[in-house]
């Protein structure tokens, strides 16, 4: 009988291949099977500061805040640590301010000069900053929105400067969304 | 040879390839987890806790939150403002310098604030600066404070002190700024 080695080197080849295939899908779909526990962790939390303003409250699980800022007609009012952002993971996360919503266009915006909410590290350098400054009855944004990284463990804070016309009425007020995006490694 | 050829070593290649990625991808598992932290914020106008009130020389703008006080040469222990508590509050005082001009014909301006006890906040003897800030200042609520000055030149002309007037909350860091400017003739 006539052995042809080409076809004979060919099929072992194709054989070892396909079990090579198989083995691997076999890896694969085992990597993904994995069963776990799912546990809630936050790694970057919100906490009170120092400064933190009367009749603000916090969320549960300290992930949202409600601020009560106060703004002086003529002159600056600043919260120094008026909240504080804490990394409780065992890992650095990035963080960013991020402009989510503000009030515009109501005359009660033409009261006020500016706010500026600046991310502020552990060594006091700011890292951040959302600056709402008015132009007739509309706040114009200017921003540095970049992540940084927050090492675990540390606390940085969120100074808030607020400031009004000098001839803004009171009871005069506005209201804005801002957010902290957090990315964590798991 | 006949077997090896070019080709055949080319799809050897990617056979290997293509295993070794097959191998290896799925045991790199890796994530992220993406969320954002809510901020709701809202900012009112109040009217302000402490306010400035003329008592000599001393010209204040709307809402009483800033000054302006022209004093003459030879100016000396003169009352120019009053800082009236509209709380209950306690708050601290502190009279800061940020910028003058033509501070070198002053031979000596000496500016404090006063209820009884006198703090010193900023002094200049011959042009030069001894102090540009004082200590902090107790400021209890029905308790107004006086800001007092003396000022001699030793030649005509005008000079300006340009002054922050810092009210801080005890016990805390959150602080407002009043400009207070001096104009010393």
């Amino acid at each position: 009988m006539k052995t042809n080695i080409k076809k004979s080197l060919k099929f072992i080849a194709l054989l070892v291949t396909s079990l090579l295939i198989a083995s691997a899908s076999a890896t694969y779909y085992y990597s993904l099977n994995i069963s776990g526990t799912l546990t809630t962790f936050t790694a970057v939390i919100f906490s009170p500061g120092s400064d933190w303003p009367s009749g603000s409250t916090m969320g549960a699980g300290n992930t949202s805040v409600s601020l009560a800022l106060k703004a002086y007609p003529n002159t600056t009012l600043t919260y120094t640590q008026a909240l504080k952002v804490k990394n409780m993971g065992s890992n650095a996360a990035q963080i960013r301010l991020r402009n989510v919503n503000i009030d515009n266009g109501t005359s009660d915006v033409g009261n006020f000069t500016f706010l500026k909410i600046l991310l502020i590290d552990s060594s006091s350098e700011m890292r951040g900053y959302l600056n709402y400054t008015v132009s007739g009855n509309n706040f114009l944004l200017s921003s540095s929105t970049d992540y940084v990284s927050i090492s675990a463990g540390d606390t940085w804070s969120i100074r808030i400067e607020t400031k009004a016309k000098a001839t803004a009425g009171t009871d005069i007020s506005v209201s804005l969304q801002v957010a902290l995006d957090v990315q964590a490694e798991s | 040879m006949r077997f090896i050829n070019l080709r055949e070593i080319k799809k050897s290649v990617c056979l290997v390839l293509t295993l070794f990625i097959l191998f290896t991808t799925p045991r790199i598992v890796s994530g992220s987890l993406f969320f954002c932290l809510t901020s709701n914020i809202s900012a009112s106008v109040s009217s302000p806790p402490v306010i400035l009130q003329n008592v000599t020389n001393s010209f204040i703008y709307t809402n009483y939150t800033s000054a302006r006080v022209v004093v003459p040469n030879g100016t000396c222990d003169l009352s120019v403002l009053k800082i009236l508590n509209q709380t209950n509050d306690p708050w601290k005082l502190q009279l800061i310098k940020y910028s003058d001009n033509n501070v070198s014909r002053l031979t000596n301006c000496t500016i404090w604030v006063h209820n009884g006890d006198a703090s010193v906040q900023i002094k200049i003897a011959n042009g030069i600066y001894s102090k540009t800030s004082g200590d902090f200042y107790n400021f209890l609520p029905d308790m107004d404070t006086y800001i007092t000055i003396t000022s001699l030149t030793n030649s005509s002309g005008i000079s300006y002190i340009y002054t922050y007037l810092k009210i801080l909350k005890p016990n805390t860091s959150t602080y407002f700024l009043y400009i207070i400017t001096f104009e010393l003739t």
